[in-house]
């Protein structure tokens, strides 16, 4: 994968890596409880959970035979997890399912255990770690018995380990999905999880240069042709899949009147990795777009006036993702009754503008099956054949 | 059962008169973002202007949006009404059906508890007043007394296979039992005696069938002129009478039979994930045009299905209760009705 | 300036002068032949760019022509392609710049700028272009600014799109201009880039004013850079503006290096100062020889000159040639014999006209006191005859008489001779203003209403070594003269200042005054313009001043009176 993993501590605050880390860490430390594929929170630790009468302190029951990754059952005290907590329910589950509530004990000589289905058996740091099956896990033990992954390989470099069969599976571009699909590896994706977006780091960038700058940008044409299709073009943050709402935030394009807030706008310096190829041309269309409206960026590799970012919606949950993406950005979560309000104020003066919504994508050999579950991934031994 | 999107058109409405004025009267333009058909999308536009429907004197005009969308727990109505260049919105919230089309008059399924139990059940066989329970301990053998059933013998059989399945065949007292990789034929009846050998339709350790004609998948059914196979790629494919596929759908989980009998015969029971807390439904469908049409109601379980066996005149589900954490065995019957 | 460095002078200058004019006529006619021969081999760098450039275009354009007409382009326009595939076409017919349009000129794919799809191109096409075969420049713009190119366009097989292509104007371009050594070609590309067959170019905002004449001028224009500290880095530049349809692409400058006109031309004045130098050089050598072999005589003569200036008029100057300095030397020679003869004949007159004045003076000084002696003498003789009544008065009268006139005779001998044997001066302390002031009051009583005094002392005391009595005396016959002349009345004006190691007296008056001659004479013994007196006063001045280690001299003019003034010295060896 191209990400680098610092650590594989859940408790690691590394926004750096956010997706790879939503991936990867839930196979080996689970949490009491985690979001369903509609953004629920569902029993996984904890099977249950009650209240006391005044509802400050909050029981949750352990799930019986569950073995940490060195054979020895968990087994917390009383078998329940007690918290004084007078949050509203949701808001505690919601914390509860996130990746630094794992259930992670620390081994005498320093090593993370924990119950997800796959145990470390190699960690380096932000090179190579090595997952092997956790033969007790309480859910059954998973079909693959390891998976090595490879940290910090570049897209090409993952495209040409597939090709060679030193990989079964890699990170693709979305515009990559056609033609890898046509040299007969199968493609996975995941619903739009990424979010490409601009955001202004210099804060004295004027309020009017901001708008017209948004109002400059072509969505429909950046993802029909750049994008192949594969994307949503959306001013929200949170893909519609996820929110529902994202349709309220307008996204048509105004040349003319961009043209007009953007009279004598100082040139704009504007970064974004050269190295994504989506990203460099996304930047590239997005400075033409913005030329025509009469604002000038000008590319930089430092900091930057403005930047051209991917950002991860790492959960189900809406109000979670949004969470997620306020620590990203370095930003306070406003306070706001509901996610539909939390994020108009986050997207509130133009700070940050939404472009398009992207799946994350994979192109897996023929032998490889239900990616990226990794729990109920299947390899085939023999190599079968895959329908084009 | 939860909220209709009738029902929600209406809260939503009522949410939207609060924006206004006596003398006000909304002008409704709807946009649809889901699949629901045109003739339901009028239902809830219908649903949703009947509420805002006024007579008002030196009426205003008001603008107002009615967005059906929807997303991962369900159905989100939207509704924007503007005032110049102001906006409010409302939004409600309505969890999805499995599907809101209309069944046909007449067919129901029918579910009947045979049998709960913690471990997870793999297959159920009942003949007369015995019962044959395959699970991941080995085989139990049941007979009915006193309108309970007794275990009168086990035949351990342990699998470790992750979400394991196994299949249970009965021909008079011979009995096959087919594992992952392998099948154990002798008798269960006075007892259960079993020799195994390697090699079954259950592929080794994992929870696929493998057969001569089709690689490894989850499911298949045929109709009379229709193959259907859930395939790895968690889609259905459909296969005619020559083996080309003509099709493949979504929407379907990985677990459907065929049903042959009455009017069900050469038609499919299949279980599909229902959106909610509930568990799976389970309906009945034909395959029209190479895509399927649902002709019952689905019938609702407590929780997701681990199996689903064709059995004669209907077929066996296997259920985890996410309530009560057990495995149940139904047995799934096509009433006719009407 | 003496006579050896003036003609030391005149030799060099006139060296140095011939060798100056030939080394600027040399270098001048140098330059102008360089000039020449640059000036065609320009011309020609010009003509082979022109070539140049159209032979790239003709190549440019079947390049282009093969994409239009490839299948690719069907692929492009039709949208089954990528919409950045048009950088596959440019990299494989190794074009800088790739537009592939629509008729409407809406770009569909672009090579260098693949974000610009469905912009419209700006590379100001027009429709005939299409037709045309030949290419022309453009300016392309980019993310980064604009680029200079070679550009041709052709309609795709199909009919439905435009394919438009470009070069870079480059260095390759120049490169392959075969140039001549000593030359080089550089382009300007609008808006603001300079490159070489090398690249870019150091030092670029030398050439910045001439590339701004040819922009505003829309002309050639010329200028020379000096690239460096030194003149042989200098470089001849012509631009010529390249433009097409009225719009500026670029200026190529073609340059010539001076380096080797400027070293033929220091190479030219280094022998020119050598040559001079050296000239020079030997020039002072000879001018010294030859002066040498005149002025040392002239020297000799004007040294023999001196000499006689100085009082010793036996010098004499040898004679070692025999040309006009020998015959000067000659005639020197001569006349100070002659001078010598005629000083020695001029002494000899004055001692005798000296000895002529003083027996005249004695004559004149004595005849008075023997006539009445021998009056007397006579008057005795006859008052014998006559009574000895008679003879007694006559004998005491007589007597009394001849006893007057003795003593008067003895007073003249006495004065002859005190001047015959003056005494060496005593040395001592003096005031002079003290000596001075007793001095004047014993005239106080000879100075009467028609003889003024005026008396201007220095202030303090003047000690002077001296001997007070012979001064006294010099000064006493000094006011008597001064007096003498001024029979009718006057200003007698005495003064005394101190100076430099010394002290001045001065005496004035307001007489008659002398004549330059008088001036020359009167200090010679027995010489005196008074109608009586021994003439010896002044003389006596003259000595006691001489022996005091001083001087004496009179200035004056007829009508206007005279002023004697002495200086002398504050000591006299080692006394105060």
């Amino acid at each position: 994968m191209r990400a680098a993993l610092r650590t594989f501590d859940p408790a690691d605050s590394d926004i750096s890596a956010l997706e790879a880390r939503a991936q990867l860490i839930p196979a080996v430390f689970e949490t009491l409880v985690r979001f369903d594929e509609h953004g629920d929170p569902q029993p996984c630790l904890a099977t249950s959970w009650t209240h006391d009468a005044a509802r400050k302190r909050w029981v949750f029951t352990a799930r019986a035979n569950v073995l940490l990754h060195n054979g020895v059952a968990w087994s917390p005290k009383g078998g329940a997890v007690e918290m004084p907590d007078d949050r509203p329910l949701a808001a505690i589950l919601r914390e509860l399912a996130q990746p630094a509530s794992a259930i992670v004990v620390r081994a005498d000589d320093g090593s993370l255990l924990g119950t997800g289905p796959f145990r470390i058996a190699h960690w380096e740091a932000e090179k190579s770690a090595r997952l092997v099956a956790h033969d007790g896990y309480w859910a059954g033990r998973p079909f693959l018995d390891a998976i090595e992954i490879r940290m910090g390989r570049p897209l090409r470099d993952q495209e040409m380990d597939l090709e060679s069969g030193k990989t079964d599976v890699a990170e693709i571009l979305v515009t990559d999905g056609r033609r890898l699909r046509q040299k007969g590896f199968a493609i996975s994706s995941t619903p739009f999880t990424e979010t490409l977006a601009l955001v202004f780091e210099n804060p004295r960038v004027p309020d009017a240069t901001r708008e017209a700058l948004a109002l400059s940008i072509d969505r429909a044409t950046i993802n029909n042709v750049l994008l192949q299709k594969q994307g949503e073009p959306s001013a929200a943050l949170l893909p519609r899949w996820l929110s529902g709402y994202s349709f309220l935030f307008p996204a048509a394009r105004n040349v003319a009147r961009a043209k007009q807030l953007a009279a004598s706008a100082a040139p704009l310096t504007f970064a974004y990795d050269k190295q994504d190829a989506i990203l460099r041309a996304v930047g590239e269309r997005i400075a033409v777009n913005a030329r025509e409206a009469g604002i000038v960026l000008k590319n930089s590799t430092g900091p930057s006036d403005v930047r051209l970012v991917s950002l991860p919606i790492t959960s189900r949950d809406s109000l979670t993702s949004l969470e997620g993406l306020a620590t990203i950005l370095k930003v306070g979560l406003p306070r706001a009754s509901g996610p539909f309000e939390t994020e108009s104020a986050l997207l509130n003066g133009y700070r940050i503008i939404p472009l398009v919504h992207l799946p994350r994508m994979w192109a897996t050999s023929g032998a490889v099956t239900n990616w990226p579950r990794l729990a109920d991934v299947w390899l085939d031994v023999l190599d079968s054949k895959v329908k084009p | 059962m939860g909220e209709t999107l009738e029902d929600g058109a209406r809260a939503m409405a009522r949410s939207t008169l609060i924006h206004l004025l006596p003398s006000e009267r909304p002008h409704v333009t709807i946009h649809n973002l889901t699949t629901l058909g045109a003739s339901e999308v009028s239902r809830v536009q219908a649903a949703f202007e009947r509420v805002l429907r006024r007579n008002v004197r030196n009426e205003r005009i008001v603008e107002v949006t009615f967005t059906i969308s929807d997303n991962v727990k369900g159905y989100l109505l939207v509704a924007e009404i503007f005032h110049g260049d102001e906006r409010a919105v409302e939004m409600r919230s309505v969890p999805k059906e499995p599907s809101v089309a209309p069944a046909p008059a007449g067919i129901t399924i029918a579910k009947k508890l045979l049998w709960e139990q913690s471990a997870p059940i793999l297959d159920v066989a009942l003949v007369a007043d015995f019962m044959l329970v395959l699970d991941t301990a080995g085989v139990s053998r049941y007979e009915r007394r006193d309108g309970k059933w007794d275990r009168v013998g086990v035949l351990p059989a342990a699998s470790s296979v992750r979400d394991p399945r196994g299949k249970l065949d009965l021909a008079g007292d011979s009995l096959t039992v087919q594992l992952p990789g392998t099948t154990c034929r002798g008798t269960w009846n006075p007892s259960v005696s079993l020799n195994c050998d390697a090699g079954s339709m259950l592929t080794a350790g994992r929870n696929t069938l493998e057969t001569a004609d089709l690689p490894a998948h989850f499911s298949e059914a045929r109709t009379k002129e229709l193959l259907l196979v859930a395939e790895m790629d968690g889609r259905t494919h459909v296969y005619d009478s020559s083996g080309k596929s003509v099709a493949a759908f979504e929407g379907w989980g990985t677990d459907f039979v065929a049903i042959q009998s009455g009017c069900a015969t050469n038609r499919i029971a299949a279980a599909s994930p229902s959106y909610g807390d509930s568990g799976d439904s389970i309906a009945l469908y034909d395959v029209i045009n190479n895509a399927p049409v649902r002709l019952s109601d689905p019938a609702e379980l407590p929780g997701p299905v681990t199996a689903l066996w064709p059995v004669r005149d209907g077929a066996l589900a296997i259920v985890r209760n996410v309530s009560t954490r057990r495995y149940e065995a139904y047995s799934i019957a096509v009433d006719c009705g009407r | 300036m003496t006579f050896r460095t003036k003609l030391l002078l005149l030799t060099s200058l006139t060296v140095a002068g011939a060798v100056a004019l030939v080394t600027g006529a040399v270098a001048v006619s140098t330059r102008r032949a360089f000039e020449r021969i640059d000036v065609t081999r320009r011309e020609a760098l010009l003509d082979q760019f022109r070539r140049e450039l159209d032979a790239r275009g003709e190549e440019l354009s079947r390049r282009v022509e093969q994409i239009a007409s490839s299948a690719a382009i069907e692929q492009i326009t039709s949208g089954a392609a990528e919409y950045d595939r048009a950088q596959a076409e440019a990299q494989e017919q190794s074009l800088d710049f790739l537009d592939v349009l629509q008729p409407d000129l809406t770009i569909i794919s672009s090579a260098h700028w693949p974000a610009r799809f469905g912009y419209k191109n700006d590379w100001n096409i027009a429709p005939e272009d299409w037709q045309a075969t030949k290419s022309f420049l453009a300016r392309i713009p980019l993310p980064e600014g604009n680029a200079v190119a070679l550009v041709s366009v052709r309609i795709s097989s199909g009919g439905k799109a435009l394919v438009a292509g470009g070069r870079r104007l480059n260095a390759e371009l120049l490169k392959s201009l075969g140039i001549a050594p000593g030359m080089r070609a550089l382009l300007w590309r609008a808006p603001d880039d300079l490159i070489d067959a090398q690249g870019g170019v150091q030092h670029a905002e030398k050439l910045e004013s001439l590339i701004a004449q040819v922009k505003a001028s829309g002309h050639e224009s010329t200028a020379t850079v000096q690239w460096t500290g030194q003149r042989s880095s200098s470089e001849a530049f012509l631009g010529l503006p390249l433009f097409e349809r009225g719009q500026l692409m670029g200026v190529l400058l073609a340059g010539t290096s001076l380096r080797k006109e400027m070293d033929l031309e220091n190479e030219i004045l280094w022998i020119g100062i050598v040559v001079g130098g050296s000239g020079i050089v030997i020039g002072i050598l000879l001018g010294w020889w030859t002066t040498q072999r005149v002025t040392h005589p002239v020297e000799q003569l004007a040294a023999g000159a001196r000499s006689v200036a100085a009082g010793d008029w036996s010098a004499r100057v040898e004679v070692v040639s025999h040309d006009e300095i020998g015959e000067l030397a000659q005639a020197f020679n001569q006349m100070t014999q002659h001078l010598v003869e005629q000083r020695d004949r001029a002494i000899q007159a004055e001692r005798v006209a000296a000895w002529r004045e003083l027996a005249r003076r004695l004559a004149h000084e004595l005849k008075n006191p023997l006539f009445p002696l021998q009056i007397t003498i006579e008057n005795l003789q006859r008052a014998r005859e006559r009574s000895a009544a008679e003879f007694d008065e006559v004998f005491r009268e007589g007597t009394t008489t001849l006893l007057a006139e003795l003593s008067n005779l003895k007073t003249i001998v006495g004065r002859f001779s005190d001047f015959a044997k003056m005494p060496a001066p005593q040395f001592e302390r003096v005031d002079v203003n003290e000596l001075v002031r007793g001095a004047m009051k014993l005239y106080n009583a000879r100075l009467d209403a028609t003889i003024s005094l005026r008396l201007e002392l220095a202030d303090g005391e003047l000690p002077i070594a001296a001997d007070g009595d012979q001064l006294r005396r010099a000064l006493s016959n000094l006011v008597l003269n001064a007096m003498d002349a001024m029979p009718d009345g006057g200003t007698l004006h005495v003064a005394t200042a101190g100076i430099e190691d010394g002290v001045r007296i001065s005496v004035a008056d307001t007489g008659q005054g002398l004549t330059p001659e008088e001036c020359e004479r009167l200090f010679t013994p027995y010489y005196t313009t008074k109608h009586h007196g021994t003439g010896l006063g002044l003389a006596i001045v003259q000595s006691v001043v001489s022996d005091h280690h001083g001087k004496i001299t009179v200035t004056s003019e007829p009508g206007h009176g005279s002023t004697f003034m002495i200086e002398l010295p504050l000591r006299q060896g080692e006394q105060i």
